[in-house]
């Protein structure tokens, strides 16, 4: 018989969807699954030990200061992990140390300036966990024109171990061009740390761990809502049909007509912000859309020869819905479905808690920590946003993918036996 | 035709009600330790309000509450529009497009490109725009807008609209909407008459697409107002969302009557666009003008 334009070739009708994609779609989706429900276990287990803020005595360190040719109303920010960075200190460096002194107007309490060099020494110890702020007068009376060309481009703490970073802050070229003020914060961290501190000297890596447990279980309210009421409804609304149907629309068009952002602002209200409680709101509402997809495919299903071979068997017609349609045929959707309830809750617990509505308090949920970490990311620790959005981009995209993984597999199985 | 506009008014103005009372409903339920009413005397005052449509009472020092949402009023809507437009112009030239250029080897890819971006969340979206070009001075934001003159002001938007109309998958799925709306008009019977006698389709198809446009728009526009609060609150953008958030949020001072006024007057632009889509497709399209069922 001779093939259609755009017919594909039923032969390989089963190949369409086949591939190794879907197995690592799925893979993927069970290891970010995993690792989610191991740091909710661990979370709920070590607290106290995840906690626990250590700066360990290390070497002294040194911090120098370099100057870099200057550029008008830009300010660069640089990171750089100070054992590397060190021995390339000099470069670019156009003013000998003579000609510059310095006074050092704030700082550490322990820090020692030794003038002639222009290299700080101090060994951060647990009570400068944090940002420690330290003051720079650069000023000279020989080179007028050194000094006004000056940006400074910092800095280091060289001490083994120790991760800093130097954001070149806020040089303010003052009216004469005699003298210059420094200011740059420093943040200690050390080695253990594996991914940094946050502003209060906690292990970013740990508050990622603990705020996984913000994920799981309000992820699971709302994926369990959300479809066990979209398949109820949406089942009896497709079978039935009557007054389920019309009721089902109605809310479906009265939760399209309205913001469901603010009904959740307000259910957050409602309950005093107890991010539990605000799940079950957000399964409410968002079954609706779950139920009308279902029931468009109960209808389609319902019409099929399986069907009315059931009936003419004599089996109730509610073991047909449960049994013949939601669970031979529908399974899979739903299963999607679930996981893509758990992809919106972990959306909008960090929207929510960045928001001020969420989790309360300073507790590590993810978007707490993008919260406190947004001040910080323009001081130039742009990794205290970076890796919670990091973290959040792929448990979202792990779930969507395991969805699309599991509804393509069963695509693949449809298509075998068809 | 008549009866079938009237229902469509009647069931929008039913809508709008029914919204108005589950908001009164919800802010009746809002725990607040300084005012001493039961939950029937504030759900009463709360309609009440709803109904008379009564915001003179001054909240905001000299300013009247309906003062401030529409002066909050005026930038948000600014967004939403700014936000449509980038929808149109991004958004619905490249769903037709996908699916007239179907046989070109790029096209896939680049639809699949934009749905991985655009199923990113908007609030990330919004940090990654604010730490780029606000951070560097490189685009301007809400705080020097009113300095500047007309179109100019148009630079202020592009960040917060771009953010909102890209984010949360709303940019995907108006391609995916508009390329199987394209699809399915283009393979209409009397488009195939008009190929097989070699007249150009462009200017029917386009036509008969302006009813999906139209759906396409109001089924966004729930979700461009969701996204507008998050915007407004990392941009620091002085609209609606950002006043509701502070009105309800622990850190600010609560305000709810603001916040009834000020979902209600959402709510009500939400059920009046999609009335005007209604209403276009019955005007539109004769199949459904002519039909007698309603």
């Amino acid at each position: 018989m001779k093939k259609k334009f755009g017919e594909l070739n039923p032969e390989k009708k089963h190949k369409r969807f086949a591939g190794k994609w879907q197995y690592g779609e799925v893979l993927f989706g069970i290891i970010i699954v995993s690792l989610l429900i191991l740091g909710t276990c661990w979370a709920y287990i070590e607290k106290q030990e995840l906690l626990e803020i250590d700066v360990p005595n290390q070497p002294p360190a040194n911090i120098k200061l370099q100057q870099l040719l200057h550029k008008p109303d830009t300010f660069k920010v640089s990171y750089r992990k100070i054992n590397q960075f060190s021995q390339s200190f000099f470069n670019n460096w156009n003013a000998s140390s003579e000609e510059i002194q310095y006074q050092v107007l704030s700082g550490p309490d322990n820090m020692d300036f030794d003038n002639a060099t222009g290299v700080l020494r101090w060994t951060p110890n647990i009570d400068h966990r944090g940002t420690q702020i330290i003051k720079i007068r650069l000023f000279s009376g020989k080179e007028e024109k050194i000094l006004s060309n000056i940006r400074p481009d910092f800095a280091a703490v060289v001490g083994e171990g120790y991760y800093c970073l130097f954001p070149a802050y806020a040089i303010q070229t003052p009216d004469t061009v005699y003298e210059t003020l420094i200011q740059f914060p420093i943040t200690v961290s050390s080695q253990k740390h594996i991914l940094g501190t946050d502003v209060m000297g906690r292990d970013l890596m740990s508050s990622l761990i603990l705020g996984s447990k913000w994920t799981v279980l309000p992820g699971f309210i709302v994926a369990f809502i959300s479809v066990f009421l979209g398949a109820v409804l949406g089942g009896i609304a497709g079978y039935f049909g009557g007054h389920v149907d019309r009721m089902l629309g109605l809310i479906a068009q009265l939760f399209a007509a309205f913001p469901s952002l603010l009904i959740i602002f307000l259910v957050a209200a409602i309950f005093n912000f107890n991010i539990y409680l605000i799940m079950i709101a957000i399964g409410i509402l968002a079954f609706p859309q779950i139920a009308l997809t279902v029931k468009n495919k109960v209808m389609v299903l319902k019409n099929r020869q399986f069907i009315e071979a059931a009936q003419e068997l004599g089996l109730r017609d509610m073991e047909i819905l449960w049994k013949d349609i939601m669970w031979y045929n529908l399974r899979s959707m739903l299963l999607s479905f679930m996981t893509y309830g758990f992809a919106l809750a972990i959306l909008m617990e960090v929207t929510l808690s960045y928001l001020n509505l969420g989790v309360q308090g300073k507790s590590e949920s993810w978007g707490n920590l993008l919260k406190y970490g947004r001040e910080q990311m323009y001081q130039g620790q742009y990794w205290l946003v970076f890796i919670p959005v990091v973290a959040v981009l792929v448990s979202i995209m792990g779930f969507y993918l395991l969805g699309d993984g599991i509804r393509k597999l069963s695509m693949v199985e449809d298509a075998q036996y068809e | 035709m008549m009866l079938k506009l009237i229902q469509k008014m009647f069931f929008a103005v039913v809508l709008f009600f029914a919204a108005g009372i589950l908001i009164s409903v919800l802010l009746a339920l809002v725990p607040d330790v300084y005012l001493d009413q039961t939950f029937t005397e504030r759900f009463v005052s709360n309609v009440t309000v709803f109904v008379n449509f009564d915001y003179s009472h001054s909240e905001f020092g000299e300013y009247t509450l309906m003062d401030v949402i529409l002066n909050r009023g005026v930038n948000s809507f600014s967004l939403i529009i700014m936000s449509l437009g980038c929808i149109l112009l991004i958004g619905i030239p490249l769903g037709y497009f996908a699916s007239m250029r179907k046989h070109v080897f790029f096209t896939s890819y680049w639809e699949k490109a934009i749905h991985v971006i655009s199923s990113c969340p908007i609030l990330i979206w919004a940090l990654f725009f604010n730490f780029i070009f606000i951070n560097n001075h490189i685009l301007p934001t809400y705080d020097s807008m009113l300095e500047a003159h007309g179109v100019l002001k148009v630079v202020f938007f592009m960040l917060p609209a771009l953010t909102v109309a890209i984010g949360d998958g709303i940019l995907s799925d108006v391609i995916r909407m508009m390329k199987e709306a394209t699809d399915k008009a283009s393979t209409e019977e009397y488009l195939r008459v008009l190929r097989s006698r070699n007249v150009p389709v462009a200017k029917h198809l386009i036509r008969s697409l302006l009813p999906a446009v139209g759906s396409i728009i109001s089924n966004k526009i729930t979700y461009l107002i969701g996204g507008i609060v998050v915007v407004e609150y990392v941009f620091n953008w002085k609209g609606l969302g950002y006043q509701i958030l502070s009105s309800i949020s622990t850190t600010g001072a609560k305000n709810y009557n603001f916040v009834l006024g000020a979902s209600v007057l959402l709510v009500g632009v939400v059920v009046f666009v999609h009335l005007l889509s209604d209403l276009a497709t019955i005007l539109s399209d004769p199949r459904i003008r002519t039909s007698q069922k309603i």
